[in-house]
């Protein structure tokens, strides 16, 4: 996952959203997507929704919390919450501008 | 909206299906929604992310729901077009207006006979494939031949139970078509002919021969929702 989510897709910055939103706590799905929509002003609809879900469920990075309670909530794994973290680390890291770069590196 | 969801594969459906249902019915699915769970729908059988979906083509495969489609709508065109019978004004003469249900009988029962012929070889041997082909290059045969106007009209009529009723033997003995499916197939035939021959009330003899478009309806119907076909595919893989 050193890419983030950019091999998903469309689905990307939806997943990013979703995993943003687990980060606070197991969600229900209709929680989830009105807060994505809060949060972000996006409107999630169902099919992009449960497309995320499943994307991040077989990565491993949400599971469905054990209970007989329906609608069956969702909540982040360990791996999820390493990857947000890493994200998060990806984003806030000061780069390099090709400025600079270009200014240190050797005339040919 | 439940409708919607049938264009998931099976294996997403059992998995998520009661949750997106729940979560519709707590908000109500607007146009855009709709048109999110459509695309849903084709990326999840484009990019099968739930086991068990990987194979959503095998289980009911677009050649199957396209013959299913063929034999359902030849199904609702016949019934209609001996509906028409019914609806259309009469002549000067008090005769029907039969010109509705001779144009659907011709392409309905060339649609039933194909999707009957080919149906029913799937999944079987390559010569009874071959006899499948066959069965629905004859309905194509009885079809063009009903369109030379009398009395060439008569023998393309009466070859459609006829040969249905050879492709609906041959289905079953394949597995292919459900065991009650012979009889129902041949009664209806039967039926049809009968009423074709007009030895009955005329309005009887109508309802009767709008039967076989019965015995398509159902046939496609368990061909796109992945009846017995299906199980023969299922069995090749």
């Amino acid at each position: 996952m050193s890419e983030g989510f950019d091999d998903l897709g469309r689905f990307a910055r939806p997943a990013q959203q979703v995993v943003n939103v687990l980060a606070a706590g197991p969600r229900v799905p209709l929680a989830i997507q009105r807060e994505v929509g809060a949060r972000c002003g996006a409107d999630l609809g169902p099919g992009t929704l449960f497309g995320v879900i499943a994307r991040l469920e077989r990565r491993g990075l949400v599971e469905v919390v054990a209970s007989t309670a329906t609608p069956r909530a969702y909540r982040l794994t360990a791996l999820g919450a390493e990857t947000r973290q890493a994200l998060r680390a990806a984003l806030t890291r000061p780069t390099r501008s090709p400025a600079s770069a270009a200014t240190r590196s050797p005339a040919r | 909206m439940s409708a919607i969801l049938r264009l998931y594969p099976r294996a997403w459906r059992e998995r998520y299906g009661d949750e997106m249902l729940a979560m519709l019915d707590a908000r109500p699915a607007s146009l855009s929604d709709r048109f999110d769970l459509v695309r849903g729908a084709f990326d999840a059988r484009l990019h099968p992310q739930v086991r068990g979906a990987a194979t959503p083509e095998k289980e009911i495969p677009v050649s199957q729901r396209l013959l299913g489609s063929m034999a359902a709508l030849g199904g609702l065109v016949w019934i209609l077009g001996f509906a028409s019978l019914f609806v259309l004004p009469r002549d000067a003469y008090g005769d029907r207006d039969s010109t509705v249900a001779f144009i659907a009988v011709i392409f309905a029962g060339a649609g039933i006979g194909i999707a009957l012929g080919e149906l029913g070889t799937r999944g079987a041997d390559a010569s009874s494939r071959r006899v499948g082909h066959a069965i629905a290059a004859a309905n194509i045969g009885a079809a063009t031949t009903m369109l030379f106007g009398w009395p060439m009209f008569i023998i393309g009529l009466y070859a459609f139970p006829i040969i249905g009723i050879l492709a609906a033997v041959r289905g079953v003995r394949n597995g292919v078509f459900p065991g009650w499916f012979v009889p129902a197939f041949v009664g209806l035939a039967i039926a049809t002919m009968v009423g074709y021959m007009g030895s009955i009330h005329q309005d009887a003899a109508i309802v009767l021969m709008g039967g076989l478009g019965v015995a398509g309806l159902v046939l496609g119907a368990r061909a796109i929702g992945g009846g017995p076909v299906a199980a023969a595919e299922r069995s090749l893989a």
